[in-house]
């Protein structure tokens, strides 16, 4: 019906025209993941130093390798490290040519030991010694140097955060995923290289393989500190480029939006209560038009707005990501229609949201309190604000399940199919109760 | 004479936060005519906006009924609400949006587009003499301005009647001349049927081809201005201005009963709310059936009584005389 169309036009219209509101609706997201990612230390920019770090390395090695010892090299500066000490700079064909230890953003960044018992390392953050410790499990390489036909097994690389260092702890964590990332796409890519061999020498053992000088060496060039793990970029399954501030830019700059968009599907619906305060909703009960297409309507322009929202916000943080590297970067990847659809059902999940306050509260002034705590919940719960919460508990904030769909989109993976569910149940849900309180506050 | 708006035993009781029930419409029987002014006539909290509110289809009545144009308003909302247009009694408009893209976005919401809106738009403008600003947001808009175009919305699908719910409250008297002067032209020019509320009586005098006067939500007297003059008997008011001088009880039964013509008599103490608001004297006010006539000798009395009288006024039978004869109470509060 085209007077849908108009009311969720005029909805698009005042809310884009407003400047305030485009500031908070865009500007404020976007400069708050911006900075977070720019605090990595590129240059000139904002930097956070010296982060307290315990790294723990439990793994017991798998045919030789031990993956494990990537990230006490990544954290650890090769003075202090253990676990490539003693091993040559490995000749890397396009490492820098000045890239020593000293270019090391990382080491910059984090202020970093290692420490042999998780406990303890558990212990001291717990005791504010440090902001997180990285704690790889017994079974890390055993677990992620498969070859074909071998089961593949999750494995996890625990971050224990301190309650009290969020920020910090944060970053450490996605230090952590975007490291685990790589050394998984890297090991992907070479056994995939080494496959070939394995068929001509029958019963060979890829794990042996991947123990060969060549992983040895490549394996090397990737993690080592003289390589700068920060700006290393390295070539994932699906064949696209990751950076990890750009990652960094993804997490956060997603979580944000999320976050804020949930403001943006709430002030859209709860314009209701402007509208009956200024009498324009009044006018359009009194024009002939049913109060459904009333509804609709603004529900329709605040479900654009949300859109519109994260679609700005997106082509944003990837100019700011662009700029970051100094190259086109698509850090949000590039399975588009994929992306699209995470916005629409996250986008339909905030409306939904906004419905169901609007309708509930007695007040315009009740709505917004109800909005704020949910959003705050939310946002904690969704780890929009940097907490290090478990998955588990995650789960509860539709933050988390947007977010998460865009990270794993961003890193190439496809599987997404639960998270645009659940957004869309909550979309519906919240929507089709939202809608039949409200209908019944319409009549004034 | 065809009727335009037909008002059945309206009624409306409003439920208050605490559970109280408040009776705002006590079941208001009304015929408006095609081509004529309608005024409701009351005080403030009268029923007034509630009544109006009811026939625009803006609340459900609690009983009764109402048609435009033949259709209920209950059971044909649709068809009913497209031959009403509605100017509210506050301004009802989308601050940041220009004068013109709010007369658009109104005009769609009354089904209409492309080129017939835009010719609408224009001639509203052209008829609220706004053209020149039409380009600025209402937001800027002076008091007088912003109603200008709160009326304009109204007329915008050229609707065969309108109602404007109070729209001189708060205005300067120049604009209130041009929007009263603007209901004249909607009648005699465009042939609209006009439904208009007022407290003021000299509105309704001036305005209307018949008055409703309502009052506790319910309508006392209705007729042309000239019938309800009769109701009260042609009785001229006398106003006698005599500062802080006491008058006693009397004085005024003195007066009632030596004066011939004089129906009643009394005191308005100086500072009370009385009929006379601009209230720094205090005032005898006297009903009498020629006025002019009763004068000198109203004043012998006054005399006798050692009461200096500063000055007189006599007031023809009005709306504001039919409203004190019916509820012994003046119109203004
Ligand atoms: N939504 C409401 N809830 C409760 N009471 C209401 C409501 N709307 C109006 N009333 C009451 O109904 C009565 C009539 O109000 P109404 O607005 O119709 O008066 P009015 O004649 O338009 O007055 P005014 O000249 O001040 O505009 C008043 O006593 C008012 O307090
Ligand atoms: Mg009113």
């Amino acid at each position: 019906m085209r007077k849908i169309w108009t009311i969720a036009w005029k909805e698009l219209y005042t809310t884009y025209t407003d400047r305030n509101l485009v500031l908070i609706m865009i500007a404020t997201p976007l400069l708050v993941a911006s900075i977070i990612a720019l605090a990595f230390g590129g240059q000139g920019g904002v930097s956070i130093q010296n982060i307290p770090v315990a790294v723990v390395n439990l793994d017991e090695g798998s045919g030789g390798q031990n993956f494990g010892a990537i990230f006490v090299s990544a954290f650890v500066p090769p003075a202090a490290g253990a676990a490539l000490a003693g091993q040559d700079a490995p000749a890397c064909p396009d490492a820098p040519a000045s890239g020593t230890a000293a270019g090391s953003g990382l080491f910059e960044l984090t202020d970093a030991v290692e420490l042999d018992d998780a406990d303890a390392a558990r212990a001291a953050v717990d005791a504010g010694v440090y902001a997180a410790a990285v704690i790889i499990p017994p079974d890390f390489s055993r677990k992620i140097g498969y070859g074909p036909g071998d089961p593949v097994e999750p494995v996890s690389v625990e971050v224990y955060g301190s309650s009290g260092r969020e920020v910090a702890a944060g970053i450490i964590r996605s230090v952590v995923e975007s490291i685990s990332s790589q050394i998984a796409a890297g090991h992907i890519a070479i056994a995939a290289a080494l496959e070939t061999v394995g068929q001509e020498y029958g019963m060979l053992r890829l794990l042996s393989l991947a123990n060969s000088p060549e992983f040895a060496a490549s394996a090397a060039c990737a993690f080592t500190p003289a390589y700068n793990t920060l700006t290393v970029t390295q070539q994932t399954v699906a064949g696209q480029r990751v950076d990890s501030r750009a990652a960094l830019l993804v997490v956060v700059g997603s979580s944000q939006a999320m976050f804020f968009m949930l403001f943006t599907g709430q002030g859209g619906v709860f314009s209701v209560f402007e509208e009956r305060r200024q009498g324009t909703l009044q006018r359009l009960i009194v024009s002939p038009t049913p109060r459904l297409v009333i509804l609709v309507g603004k529900m329709v322009g605040t479900f654009v707005s949300c859109v519109l929202q994260l679609v700005f916000l997106f082509a944003a943080l990837t100019l700011v990501g662009s700029l970051i590297s100094g190259q086109l970067t698509l850090i949000w990847g590039d399975q588009v229609l994929a992306i699209a659809l995470v916005i629409g059902a996250a986008a339909l999940a905030a409306t939904g949201l906004g419905t169901l306050l609007a309708g509930a509260a007695r007040t315009p002034e009740q709505g917004q309190i109800f909005a704020s705590v949910i959003n705050l919940g939310l946002a904690v719960l969704g780890g929009a604000f940097g907490f290090v919460l478990p998955e588990s508990v995650s789960r509860f904030s539709m933050i988390w399940w947007g977010s998460d769909a865009f990270r794993r989109l961003s890193l190439g993976q496809a599987d997404i199919i639960p998270h645009l569910l659940v957004l869309l149940a909550h979309g519906v849900i919240l929507f089709g109760i939202g809608f039949w309180l409200f209908n019944r506050r319409l009549d004034i | 004479m065809q009727t335009m708006v037909e008002v059945r035993g309206l009624a409306k009781t409003f439920r208050r936060a605490d559970g109280t029930a408040v009776q705002a419409v006590k079941g208001i029987d009304l015929d408006i005519f095609k081509g004529e002014v309608f005024s409701l006539l009351g005080p403030n909290g009268a029923g007034k906006t509630t009544t109006i509110s009811m026939i625009s289809g803006l609340l459900t009545p609690t009983v009764g009924d109402a048609t435009i144009g033949g259709h209920s308003i209950t059971r044909q909302p649709t068809q009913a609400k497209r031959l009403l247009g509605v100017v509210p009694q506050e301004i009802a408009l989308y601050p940041t949006l220009t004068a013109r893209q709010n007369l658009e976005f109104f005009g769609r919401m009354y089904g209409l587009s492309g080129k017939a809106l835009a010719t609408s738009v224009d001639e509203v403008l052209e008829f609220i003499d706004l053209r020149d600003r039409q380009k600025d947001r209402v937001e800027t808009f002076s008091g007088g301005m912003k109603r200008r175009v709160n009326i304009g919305v109204g007329l915008l699908h050229k609707p065969q009647l309108v109602y404007m719910d109070e729209p001189t409250v708060g205005v300067d008297p120049q604009s209130r001349r041009r929007i009263l002067d603007t209901v004249m032209r909607l009648k005699e020019e465009r042939g609209m049927t006009v439904l208009y509320t007022t407290h003021l009586m000299e509105e309704a005098q001036e305005l209307s081809n018949r008055v409703g006067i309502i009052d506790h939500g319910q309508i006392i007297a209705m007729g042309t201005v000239g019938d309800l003059i009769q109701k009260v008997g042609e009785e001229d008011r006398l106003f006698l201005k005599v500062g802080d001088q006491a008058v006693s009880d009397e004085v005024l039964r003195r007066i009632q009963e030596r004066v011939p013509g004089v129906t009643r008599a009394v005191y308005d103490p100086p500072g009370a709310e009385g009929e006379d608001r601009s209230n720094t004297s205090g005032v005898i006010i006297v009903s009498a059936k020629r006025g002019r006539r009763a004068l000198p000798q109203l004043i012998q009395i006054a005399m006798e009584a050692g009461i200096e009288i500063q000055s007189v006024e006599v007031r023809e039978p009005d709306l504001e005389a039919v409203f004190l004869h019916l509820t012994g109470r003046a119109l203004r509060d």
